[in-house]
């Protein structure tokens, strides 16, 4: 067969075969489809937040070419970061609680998309921001010792400490030191006292009120008043009443009234002290009983209340005394703190409250161990409520909040060093309503707490001193509305 | 035979050649991987032979490893390597000293980093890291695909504490950095980074932080000389110990006894300066019995006692005017300066307690001014200033009075800060430096006071040198560049134009140290 004739057999194999398949609509151009390049779809949501960072993710975006996909961040139209292969990224140093525009955009080569997100870093806390504060004042004092705490009416407050400092020329290691925090808890002045002059040791007290709509401070230190300019920290007026209350300190103020402010003394001894010039008004010494007067409130007529720690008796009996508005003894109460499953050995009363319906709270604890000790009394010394069973906490300091409920604080004490606040709340009828322990923070010891109008707290206290928490400093925390840190 | 007694003579000497007793220093865990940790280290004395570590897992320390260390710049190092990630591993430093290996007994423990991290490979390249006078410092932390870690998932510590950082910058290729700031303690030193992802080690490594500003350094270089507490007269060496006064032979190496002190005079360790022919010894309390059968008369006054070599005779200077009752009153403050060719003497009393709870102590200041001529101490003056632990010294014929002067706040005397004084001739001070603020005054206790290239070396401690410098008021930390172990600040003292120092006690060194102070890192 010659070539020619070979192909031609060929063409019709071929031919032939075509023939078959024409129907089907084969053809010979290659007809194959070019997929456009495309990338999947970006798909970016907002994965985590805090106050200072957004954690960004999204599923892989795909070339349909099988090229590298890249991605780029832009946080308010700057380009923060680019290159990026992983599908999570955070965007970091934000401030907290703005609003950001976050552009990504995944890339491969010659291909683009892009995709907006506006979303917002968090705020610290909801509604009303707690407030942090440390306070010292030189790199070589501590403040410590005693508090004397003071809420004026503007939510700032008067607190006064103990500032220890070398004695390296004075020869004195110690300053009494008056501070005036607004009520954010910026410090606005302080002012330092000779302790000595006052012959103040670190185991004293001090006491501190306002006079004269807050113009006016009056430290009560030892057997002194101080009267300051609370704008300023000047001393305005000094006056030791030594003559009239010697070997005696004040241990408990209530300020009754513009004109009066009521004191009681370590030896029993009660004064009525003019706030405008230091003056005594009045003055009851004790002669029948030994003891100390620790808090001081009046009621609606005037009479005068005032828990009294009697020295022969070692703190096993729980003593109110009732005086008339010039300090003359009308009646002495005594009530029973015994509780079952105890070691009743003595008591420490620290807080006395009266109500507009002249009902009278007492507060304080087993002197021992630190359960919780409180009395509901009318002013007859009747009993109307106390506690029946145990409570851990070392009660300190009561007051009324914004709604008329009783706030306790004290401390927990949790083993070792670990101590911290614990506050309760009881209503009138001294039911607890709610407790709060203020573990959240290292341990510390509160050194005063007040109230705000909206429900929040300002807390002052130290941090314990471990080996892994090293903080001398003063301490102020504004609590939210809620009481949280 | 006298070649004989010369030869038992020698090897007398020679057999009494201790070794020195080396100690392992600045040991340095330098970088982490995932495989290998780089460790340097210093030994304080020559005579090893080999060094390196000892190291093994710490779940099986039955199966230690030795790397011997290279030598580089007097500095060990050397690098563990092949090890396994996230395994802990202890190692102990040994060096061969007489071909007796000795193994320090301090543990330390490091814990290689994850491998599934190590593709980041984070290191701080650069060598050191420069800080400013409050310690605030920026340092790039270079490594591969740091585009793609999720940064709040990220934390960089160094010294524990957590510093801020930026977003990775592309360097080249896959190489990018992080810039970090942050703030350490403001002195030369090593500081550790470290890092953690997503919660797992990522990176550690030591890096040397060098201040930025105006610096000193103080070095250390051992001379041939030895003793301890030297006298300087006519450039030799003079040793008051137990009750004998010894020369230096230099070219021999030996002490030779000069004479004896008499008993209640010089005390033994103490250091006098040449003055007049004279070696001069601080004031010292002498006690004084009027009547040996009553007791309660006793009382103590200052007296200085001089030396003069050669002649080996010693003269003693009472200061009887201020006698004083014993355990009443203390003598401190005591020193001596040379002012234009002119010796004075400075000791203060210090009441021991308050005349009355909450005073002040008494505190009185003399200068006595030595005349040449008549051979004795006049009463220059009596300071007063309020200042405590003071020293005077005098920079190219210019008075300074140096020490701790009262910081205020609001009127009461709260603390001490250092500061200095310009002294005139006839000692009228007007003061031209106060260190620090009133909530950051520096409390220093100066030991020793030295004029040096027209400033002011000032010693507190061993590893606490200060130098003010009159020329612009400013007061400078020097940092040391070596240590010195079994030390003691003894003072300074010039010897061939060279500034030494007192301090080495090792019993069998007792090496003297020149010390040269440069300025910059």
């Amino acid at each position: 067969m010659s070539i020619s004739l070979r192909t031609a057999f060929l063409w019709l194999v071929v031919l032939l075969l075509y023939g078959c398949e024409k129907d089907k609509g084969y053809g010979s151009e290659d007809n194959f489809i070019d997929q456009p390049e495309q990338l999947s779809e970006l798909k970016a949501e907002v994965s985590a937040a805090g106050t200072q960072f957004i954690e960004l993710q999204w599923p892989v975006v795909k070339n349909t070419h099988f090229k590298d996909v890249t991605y780029a961040l832009y946080l308010d139209g700057l380009k923060v970061i680019e290159g990026i292969t992983t599908t999570k990224y955070s965007l970091i140093n934000l401030k907290a609680g703005q609003k950001y525009t976050i552009k990504i955009s995944a890339s491969s080569e010659g291909k683009q998309l892009e995709q907006l997100i506006t979303t917002s870093t968090l705020t610290p806390s909801t509604g009303n921001p707690g407030i942090y504060q440390e306070y010292n004042l030189h790199n070589y004092s501590t403040i410590t010792g005693p508090t004397a705490l003071h809420q004026l009416a503007d939510g700032g407050h008067l607190v006064v400490r103990l500032l220890l400092h070398p004695g390296t020329f004075a020869n004195e290691n110690s300053k009494v030191v008056v501070f005036k925090f607004d009520k954010s808890g910026n410090m606005l002045w302080y002012r330092l006292l000779s302790a000595r002059a006052y012959n103040f040791s670190t185991y004293g007290e001090f006491f501190v009120t306002s006079n004269k709509e807050d113009q006016e401070g009056l430290l009560f230190v030892q057997n002194s008043v101080v009267k300051f300019s609370i704008k300023t920290g000047e001393v305005l007026l000094e006056k030791s009443y030594a003559d009239r209350l010697p070997e005696q300190s004040f241990e408990s103020i209530f300020n009754s009234s513009a004109q009066e402010v009521i004191a009681g003394t370590s030896t029993g001894s009660l004064v009525s002290i003019n706030p405008g010039d230091l003056s005594l008004i009045w003055h009851q010494p004790n002669t029948n009983q030994l003891g100390s007067i620790v808090a001081i409130n009046v009621d609606s007529k005037k009479n005068i209340y005032y828990i009294f720690r009697n020295t022969n008796e070692r703190n096993t009996s729980i003593r109110v005394h009732k005086c008339d508005s010039r300090g003359q003894f009308l009646k002495n109460f005594l009530f029973d703190g015994a509780l079952p499953n105890e070691y009743n050995l003595g008591f420490w009363m620290t807080s006395l409250l009266v109500d507009e319906q002249d009902n009278l709270y007492l507060f304080g604890r087993n002197s021992d161990f630190d359960f919780l000790r409180y009395f509901k009394f009318s002013t007859d010394g009747t009993v109307l409520k106390k506690n029946e069973k145990s409570d851990y906490l070392s009660a300190d300091k009561a007051f009324f909040n914004n709604k008329g409920e009783i706030v306790v604080v004290g401390q927990v004490d949790g083993g070792g060093l670990n101590t911290y606040a614990g506050l309760y709340i009881f209503d009138k009828d001294m039911n607890i309503k709610s407790k709060r322990y203020y573990t959240e923070i290292p341990p510390h010891i509160l050194r005063g707490i007040s109230g705000n109008a909206d429900g929040s707290y300002n807390i002052f206290l130290n941090f314990m001193q471990t080996y892994t928490y090293d903080n001398p400093n003063f301490v102020f925390i504004k609590t939210d509305a809620d009481g949280k840190i | 035979m006298l070649l004989l007694v010369l030869c038992t003579f020698w090897s007398c000497k020679k057999s009494e050649k201790v070794d020195p007793v080396i100690n392992v220093e600045n040991v340095f865990v330098t970088f982490v991987r995932s495989n290998q940790i780089d460790i340097t280290f210093n030994l304080s004395d020559l005579g090893y032979q080999e060094a390196g570590v000892s190291y093994y897992k710490k779940s099986a320390p039955d199966e230690p490893v030795l790397v011997k260390a290279i030598r580089e710049n007097d500095q060990m190092r050397l690098s563990l390597q092949g090890l396994e990630p996230s395994t802990e591993y202890g190692f102990k430093v040994f060096y061969m000293q007489n071909d007796a290996k000795k193994t320090g007994s301090k543990e330390f423990t490091v814990k290689t980093l994850s491998s599934e991290l190590a593709k980041f490979a984070l290191e701080v390249k650069s060598p050191t890291i420069n800080y400013l006078e409050d310690g605030s410092f920026s340092a790039d932390i270079e490594g591969e695909n740091l585009n793609n870690l999720n940064l709040s998932e990220l934390i960089i510590k160094v010294n524990g504490t957590v510093v801020s950082m930026g977003y990775p910058t592309l360097i080249a290729g896959n190489r990018y950095k992080i810039t970090v700031t942050g703030k350490v303690r403001p002195v030369n030193a090593y500081n550790s980074f470290s890092g953690l992802y997503q919660g797992k080690d990522i990176f550690f490594q030591s890096v040397q932080f060098i201040g930025n500003g105006d610096s000193y350094t103080l070095t250390y270089t051992p001379t041939n000389l030895k003793g301890s507490f030297t006298s300087i007269f006519n450039n030799e060496l003079y040793y008051f110990y137990e009750k004998q006064v010894f020369k230096l032979d230099i070219g021999d190496e030996r002490m030779v006894a000069q004479s004896n002190i008499p008993e209640g005079t010089i005390n033994s360790n103490t250091v006098g300066i040449q003055f007049d022919g004279q070696l001069f010894f601080l004031p010292v309390e002498k006690g004084n019995y009027p009547n040996p059968n009553d007791l309660a008369n006793y009382y103590n006054y200052p007296e200085v006692y001089s030396f003069i070599p050669g002649s080996n005779t010693l003269k003693i200077f009472p200061f009887k005017e201020h006698n004083y009752p014993k355990s009443d009153r203390s003598l401190t403050n005591n020193n001596y300066f040379i002012h234009k060719g002119e010796l004075y003497l400075v000791y203060s009393l210090v009441d021991d307690y308050p005349s009355a709870p909450g005073l002040p102590l008494k505190q009185d200041d003399y200068i006595y001014h030595y005349n040449k001529s008549t051979k004795q101490f006049d009463l220059s003056l009596k300071m007063a200033t309020e200042i405590i632990n003071f020293h005077f010294v005098s920079v190219n014929n210019q008075m300074y009075l140096l020490g701790l002067v009262p910081v205020y706040d609001q009127g009461f005397k709260l603390t001490a800060t250092f500061a200095v004084f310009k002294v005139s001739d006839n000692f009228t001070l007007e003061q031209i430096y106060k260190a620090g603020t009133v909530a950051t005054p520096q409390t220093f206790i100066t030991k020793h006071v030295v004029a040096s290239d027209n400033k002011i070396l000032i010693a507190c401690d061993l590893d606490d040198y200060k130098i003010f410098d009159p020329s612009n008021l400013k007061l400078y930390q020097v940092y040391l560049k070596n240590y010195v172990s079994n030390s003691y600040l003894g003072g300074f003292f010039t010897y061939n134009n060279k500034l030494n120092l007192n301090t080495d006690q090792s019993f069998s060194s007792k090496t003297i140290y020149e010390i040269s102070i440069n300025k910059g890192n």
